[in-house]
């Protein structure tokens, strides 16, 4: 099993996926109105979604699909 | 010979733990806080304030100035803390200050600000883009009102309970391209010669070769500060004994956690207040008053992940340390108040609720930070100024009018 991949999206934003979710490639990530986008690097199943203050960075973890 | 020599060995006994036991006392007086709970949504700590609050006219000359920040601090925030801790007709200490505004948060490049860029507004009087800090967009560096206040001759301090290099206290002591060069924002906060500045980030001082360090270099900043005059402390029994005129308070290696054993925001801005006022009183290089600036840095983070006992109770420990600033400015007559927030967090609303505030339902319309307006409160003398609607950028504008400095803002030479 490979480690999911993480992606790193500023805090001022929001994030427009949760746990669970399954994304593609390319999907964005953020909220539409977020301004800078943020595709996902691949296509996978949302893993967790945390908020880490010190960066003010919310920490997104993608699992491949099989 | 002996037994004179026994009385005297006892008379000395006896007045050592005198002059023990009274300077214990007189250290611990005014630090009658309730002691900060492990439970992270524990809000007991609060003491409700009363209804009304009366201020006397006060005299047109300002000496000093305390401008607190509640980060990701909305009306709504504070809204929910006040239902939650005084029912839905009270008030928490900065709704009782007489003069109230809004002030509306957008950057250079995005309606949404974030803390950064919002900091930086507040601090410098100019927009800038989202995770810039002390600078316009182009680059230009600007001087921010702390760095206006101590070229007049004030003495200046900043309290968090975030890192001290976090995006809103370096923009009061920094100016760098991106709020992410929190070890260059540590440099910059000493090399500026700020007097008090409490907060966490000890990682940002050590050198790499500590395992602590969030440093890529051998900078041993700890040491650099000593040798600058700063007193360095890492507790809470130590700052109550600490005095200026140079103090380095970093009470955890990463952000503050707000709980128990580390001093409360409320006791960290008291003692600054205490050692900025004693080295504006006592040192002729300071002479003229004190600029402190306080965040409650975790409101935005009890927000961020849409968790409302945890905004409710970091809203509660910045008010309280508003109630210490408010204390003092009516003690001194001559202290301007300002208490105001860089941004919303998490668009949140309250949809419904009980009037005792007991049931209250909460909205959040986001994750992340919005565009709307944040209050503004203030007292004091030339606090009028504060009243009405306008734009972040003016709270340093109307700080350096009420000080008596001609030009804000003001781009570096």
């Amino acid at each position: 099993m490979t480690a999911p991949h993480v992606i790193r999206i500023d805090a001022t934003q929001s994030p427009a996926v949760g746990a669970g979710d399954r994304v593609r490639r390319g999907q964005n990530l953020c909220t539409e109105d977020a301004g800078t986008p943020c595709p996902s690097p691949i296509s996978g199943q949302v893993q967790e979604v945390r908020f880490d203050p010190a960066q003010h960075e919310f920490v997104i973890s993608i699992s491949a699909l099989d | 010979m002996t037994k004179r020599s026994n009385a005297l060995t006892r008379t000395l006994a006896v007045t050592t733990i005198v002059i023990l036991v009274s300077s214990v006392l007189f250290a611990t007086q005014g630090f009658n806080y309730p002691t900060p709970r492990t439970d992270p949504n524990d809000i007991s700590f609060y003491r409700a304030p009363a209804r009304d609050r009366s201020y006397p006219a006060e005299p047109a000359r300002v000496r000093n100035v305390i401008l607190l920040i509640g980060d990701g601090m909305g009306l709504s925030q504070v809204s929910l803390a006040r239902m939650k801790a005084v029912g839905s007709e009270g008030k928490l200490n900065m709704q009782l200050l007489p003069v109230q505004g809004l002030i509306r948060t957008h950057s250079a490049n995005r309606l949404v600000t974030d803390s950064a860029a919002a900091g930086t507004a507040l601090a410098c009087g100019v927009k800038t883009n989202n995770g810039m800090i002390g600078m316009t967009p182009d680059g230009t560096p600007y001087c921010n009102i702390l760095q206006l206040a101590q070229a007049r001759g004030m003495a200046t301090g900043l309290v968090a309970t975030s890192t001290i290099s976090h995006a809103t206290p370096a923009s009061f002591g920094a100016c760098v391209k991106s709020r992410k060069m929190e070890p260059e924002i540590a440099e910059q906060l000493i090399g500026n010669r700020i007097n008090v500045l409490f907060g966490g980030g000890r990682k940002y001082f050590l050198p790499k070769s500590d395992p602590d360090s969030g440093r890529k270099d051998d900078r041993n900043l700890l040491a650099e500060a000593e040798e600058a005059g700063y007193t360095v402390i890492e507790s809470a029994n130590q700052l109550r004994w600490v005095h200026g005129p140079r103090v380095l308070g970093l009470f955890q290696v990463d952000a503050l956690t707000t709980i128990s054993p580390e001093p409360m925001l409320v006791e960290m801005t008291h003692r600054a207040i205490t050692i900025l006022d004693e080295t504006a009183t006592d040192s002729r290089k300071y002479g003229r008053g004190f600029f402190l600036m306080v965040e409650g840095s975790q409101i935005d983070w009890a927000c961020h992940s849409n968790d409302a006992e945890a905004c409710v109770r970091q809203t509660l420990l910045f008010d309280e340390a508003v109630r210490q600033a408010v204390d003092f400015a009516m003690a001194d007559g001559r202290t301007l108040v300002v208490v105001t927030a860089d941004h919303e967090t998490g668009g949140l609303t309250i949809p419904d609720g009980n009037l005792q505030g007991d049931e209250v339902k909460v909205h959040w319309s986001t994750k992340g930070h919005s565009a709307s307006p944040v209050p503004v409160y203030a007292v004091g003398p030339k606090s009028e100024l504060f009243a009405g609607v306008y734009d972040n950028t003016e709270i340093p504008q109307k700080i350096a009018r009420a000080l008596g400095i001609r030009q804000c803002p003001q781009a570096k030479k």
